[in-house]
């Protein structure tokens, strides 16, 4: 009998009342921190699936109706459409815009002029980027250089790489973005740094020259982003 | 359960075969992370040479005769996927029972659990440097009794083992290493080898083969031997001797024999192994008949399951099946990658031409105002997880203290710290001091102009080019005429939950466990007062079932563990008060008092010198002690001790850390403690340690003197969301009474360095998180 009280009272001190007050958070118990981290992994691993991959299917009304700018991100590792917010826009010392989108799940990506500098809260983000040689490829009919790309290592440190990269002229295409035809001109940007290697696309409105739609590499963890301007 | 409702619970403490002496800070033995990137190099190439003129440092190198330990840079490359060799049944790079050349990744963590024939390997292996690798071995071997007699049926050891790569392999030559086995135990895994791996990738097989050939001695010599190329004489191991120390004498003397191998890679989940052995298992096959052995060729076939895990099974010596389990993991690759949720980026101010109202400085002259200020500073830190301490504010500068608990890199307290005064602060106020506090504690002042902070935050190279024009240095003990935060204040926390207390390598039962419910509390006065204590209640457990006295000829200062574990059911596992503040701009001090932890109680004094920008720091403490009562209340034995140790913490370069600390331990011994440690920039610390003192190898007992490691992991590691805590671990192949020190909770040294220039440079690239 004794031990069957003593069973209880350990459980009930595992699960029910292991519990804290007042302190701080480096105060809390890191096992039980790892075990619910766990348990809540497995959940989502064993669990029902996550969301539907189903996708919003944009159109001009829903456009219309929602204020501010939008951009439609999909990574490419999940599939999953999102809807982001413009947050920030500026000019600072390096040429070229830079404006920062939100996320719905507080992820911000950082763009100048449409080309990818930048992620923040995915976990082994891009820190910062060159995008002076594209900017100016995308003027004109095409070019490179180094493009120093600086990656977080998951360790907590971070790694500038200088890849090589080259952009070409794909030539002009129409693509449609909700129910606007646009005519773009389309260009790819190949880089590589030793044994790695990515390429970008570009879409660029003809005449006005911004970026209306991309397909970017965000680094070795997240792959590559589908990024539409949807509303400026 | 809320946020707040998620106790303190079992910590995952144990060491040697002591009982859990509990304290939040496991013998903070080694340390730091230092080192960015670009200064490696140059820092380790000085670390060398600082390490070769440490007396007790390069005696340990010449004890392990290594030639060169050279360290190298550590940094590497986010797209390297470096080759991981399998593993042998002693858990080290090899074949089946056989070595191979090849090093692990650098920093690489194997764990190898391998039987055959009823004998059980468990090994860690860690890869330290490069190239230099050290093991620890237990091995349990059955039937030890069968034909010779003896006290345990089941034989138990602990054994350490050295590897290190000569020459790594490039396009024409093999790698070459050469490795001691149990070079310093009680000797029945004791072997040296030299052996050298080719890979061929090319050849008219699929997959990969790797081809091995090495010359061993010791145990590795045994069959097939070719001579004696260094000598005949090897001294061979005296029963009844305490073991622990290298054994010099016998290194590579003695018969030799070779030994060669191959590896075939079939594709990446499958592995088919042969060699040909050079142990003859004269002592499990010939003299104790545990098996019998009919060949020297051993076969077998390995299934990468998993990233980390592989398993494999074997035929061995003509005779036996064997298993393989093989587990690796690198520190530097998260379970789960941290994510922190990002802030607002940066309202940049208009220019003072145009807007020349935001830029007005009346609001310096208003104490109204200013709290204001500060009020809003505070909401804006909290939403991050940090608390305000103090803020002084006028027209054009403004230093801010804060605390942080959340984030393990306090670069991003700090570039928190200051975006935060970006948003609120108006325009006029240019420079910013971020004072990172750590109970009452002021750590460092990092100066940042707040238009370097508009102008850089999406440079092309934000991080480093914040850094260039960054000031880190040292910060007043107090902040005069500041506001503060009133509700810092008093504190009180507390908490309940489970913990878990094992106890290891005991011969009759490698682990026992005790756990039960264990409550904390403390109290927080005032900046730099703690009270605190701990109960703890046992509700089940075996660590106490050794009831074997201790014995010792030291006063029984650590060896009574078992018997602590059994007297006490509910016990105070600790009960102070303590003081730290900071004397001087590089000095600070500490005085606690009370139970101190589970065997000692008394008073305890630090002074610590610890520049922001120095890799040295140097520290005495000293403490008067008693010896507890054995059942965990207030009372106390006879014993009582003054001990007290003066110590100097370096930081090499390259997250190599080491330590040495001189004076006298609990049982009136005196000496000093060598500590080397493995730091990662993410929190993991891999270290090992040792102490020679005053007590002769036949007073200390087995062992001969006091050795072991220690093992900090991160909790973010396993999270992935920022967290500041971690859990450590002390192992020891065995606890005496010699060389063993007070454990005091809140030791300076790593509350002091976690928010100096190495701390903050490491991870300086998240300053923008």
């Amino acid at each position: 009998m004794k031990h069957f009280a003593t069973g209880l009272l350990l459980i009930a001190s595992l699960t029910l009342s292991a519990c804290a007050g007042g302190g701080r958070e480096e105060e809390r118990s890191p096992l039980l921190s790892a075990g619910s981290t766990l348990f809540s992994i497995l959940k989502d691993r064993t669990g029902p699936e996550a969301p539907a991959k189903g996708r919003v299917t944009v159109t001009r009304t829903l456009l219309d109706q929602t204020p501010g700018a939008v951009m439609q991100v999909v990574p490419e590792n999940t599939g999953l459409q999102d809807f982001l917010k413009r947050v920030a826009r500026r000019s600072d010392g390096t040429p070229g815009m830079v404006e920062v989108w939100q996320s719905t799940d507080q992820v911000q990506i950082v763009l100048r002029e449409g080309v990818l500098v930048g992620t923040k809260g995915l976990g082994g983000d891009m820190r910062s980027a060159q995008a002076q040689t594209v900017i100016a490829a995308l003027d004109g009919q095409g070019g490179g250089g180094e493009r120093l790309v600086t990656l977080a290592r998951l360790d907590g440190t971070a790694q500038t790489v200088p890849f090589a990269c080259d952009v070409t002229h794909l030539g002009p295409e129409t693509i449609q973005i909700v129910d606007r035809r646009l005519s773009v001109r389309h260009f790819r940007e190949d880089c590589i740094y030793g044994a790695t290697t990515f390429s970008n696309d570009y879409w660029a409105e003809v005449g006005t020259g911004k970026l209306r739609r991309s397909r970017q590499w965000a680094g070795p963890q997240f792959g590559y982003m589908a990024i539409d301007l949807l509303k400026d | 359960m809320s946020r707040y409702c998620r106790g303190r619970g079992a910590r995952q403490n144990g060491g040697g075969t002591e009982i859990d002496l509990q304290g939040p800070s496991v013998p903070n033995l080694a340390n730091n992370i230092a080192g960015k990137g670009r200064f490696v190099d140059r820092q380790t190439k000085l670390g060398m040479r600082r390490l070769n003129r440490g007396p007790l440092v390069s005696m340990l190198l010449a004890g392990v005769a290594l030639p060169g330990v050279a360290l190298a840079d550590p940094t590497y490359d986010i797209f390297d996927t470096p080759e991981r060799p399998s593993l042998n049944f002693y858990g080290s790079p090899g074949l089946v029972d056989m070595p191979t050349a090849h090093a692990l990744p650098d920093g690489q963590l194997a764990i190898g659990v391998s039987n055959f024939a009823g004998m059980t390997r468990t090994t860690l292996t860690f890869q330290a440097t490069p190239r230099l690798s050290a093991s620890f071995r237990y091995v349990g071997i059955r039937d030890w009794t069968d034909v010779v007699p003896g006290n345990f049926d089941t034989y138990r050891d602990r054994s350490f083992d050295l590897r290190y790569m000569l020459k790594k392999e490039d396009a024409f030559w093999p790698a070459i290493t050469v490795g001691l086995q149990d070079f310093a135990g009680t000797g029945i895994y004791a072997g040296e080898y030299v052996v050298a791996t080719k890979t061929f990738d090319n050849t008219l097989l699929p997959g990969r083969v790797k081809v091995t050939g090495g010359l061993g001695w010791g145990r590795l010599g045994s069959h097939g031997s070719i001579g004696a190329p260094f000598g005949g004489n090897r001294g061979s191991f005296v029963g009844g001797s305490t073991g622990g120390k290298p054994s010099f004498d016998q290194w590579f003397r003695g018969s030799a024999a070779p030994f060669a191998g191959v590896e075939w890679a079939v594709n990446d989940r499958w592995t088919l192994k042969a060699e040909y052995s050079s142990d003859a298992y004269e002592t499990e096959d010939g003299l104790r008949e545990i098996f019998t052995r009919k060949s020297q060729f051993n076969f077998g076939t390995e299934y990468q399951y998993s990233d980390g895990l592989r398993l494999g099974a074997y035929y061995l010596y003509g005779s036996e099946i064997g298993v393989n389990l093989q587990y690796q993991l690198n520190p530097h690759k998260p379970l789960t990658p941290v994510k922190i949720t990002p802030v607002a980026p940066l309202k940049v101010r208009p220019s003072r031409a145009t807007s020349p109202a935001a830029w007005d400085t009346q609001w310096a002259a208003s104490t109204n105002q200013q709290r204001s200020l500060r009020d809003q500073v505070k909401e804006v830190l909290d939403a991050s997880g940090l608390s305000l301490v103090a803020l002084t504010l006028d027209s054009a500068k403004a230093e801010l203290r804060l605390r942080n608990d959340r984030y393990q890199a306090p670069a991003v307290a700090v570039g928190r710290g200051a975006r935060a005064l970006a948003w609120v602060l108006p325009a006029s106020v240019e420079t910013f001091r971020i004072v990172l506090v750590e109970e009452g504690l002021a750590q460092s002042a990092v100066t940042l102009r707040r238009s370097d902070l508009e102008a850089l935050e999406f440079d092309p190279q934000a991080a480093d080019a914040l850094l260039a024009v960054a000031g880190i240095g040292e910060a007043t003990p107090r902040l005069p005429g500041a506001m503060e935060n009133d509700d810092l204040y008093p504190d009180f926390a507390w908490s309940i939950g489970p913990y878990l207390s094992p106890s290891y390598f005991d011969p009759e039962e490698p682990v026992r466990l005790d756990g039960g419910v264990e409550v904390t509390a403390s109290y927080r006065p005032a900046p730099g007062w703690t009270v605190a204590g701990g109960l703890k209640h046992r509700l089940f457990g075996s660590v106490g079932d050794k009831t074997t006295p201790s014995n010792s000829r030291l006063p029984t200062v650590r060896t009574e563990g078992p018997r602590y574990a059994r007297e006490g059911e509910t016990i105070i596992d600790n009960a102070y008060v303590s003081k730290q503040w900071k004397a001087g701009n590089d000095l600070y001090a500490r005085v606690t008092a009370g139970y101190l932890e589970r065997m000692f109680g008394g008073v305890s004094a630090e002074l610590l010198w610890k520049p922001v920008n120095s890799n040295l720091a140097l520290g005495v403490e000293a403490n008067y002690v008693k010896q507890r009562d054995y059942d965990g209340a207030l009372g106390f034995l006879d014993y009582s001790v003054a001990t007290g140790h003066v110590s100097a913490y370096y930081a090499f370069g390259g997250g190599y850390h080491g330590q040495l600390d001189v004076g006298r331990y609990l049982a009136g011994d005196v000496g000093a403690t060598v500590t080397l440690t493995r730091e990662f920039t993410n929190g993991w610390k891999v270290g090992g340690f040792f102490t020679i003192t005053d007590v002769s190898a036949e007073e200390f007992g087995e062992g001969s003197f006091d050795k072991g490691i220690n093992l900090t992991i991160p909790i973010g590691w396993f999270l992935g969301e920022p967290d500041k805590r971690s859990v450590s671990t002390t192992i020891r192949p065995i606890q005496r009474d010699g060389g063993a020190r007070l454990q005091v909770p809140g030791r300076l040294y790593e509350q002091v360095r976690s928010g100096h220039r190495n701390s903050l440079e490491d991870q300086w690239s998240r300053v923008w998180e």
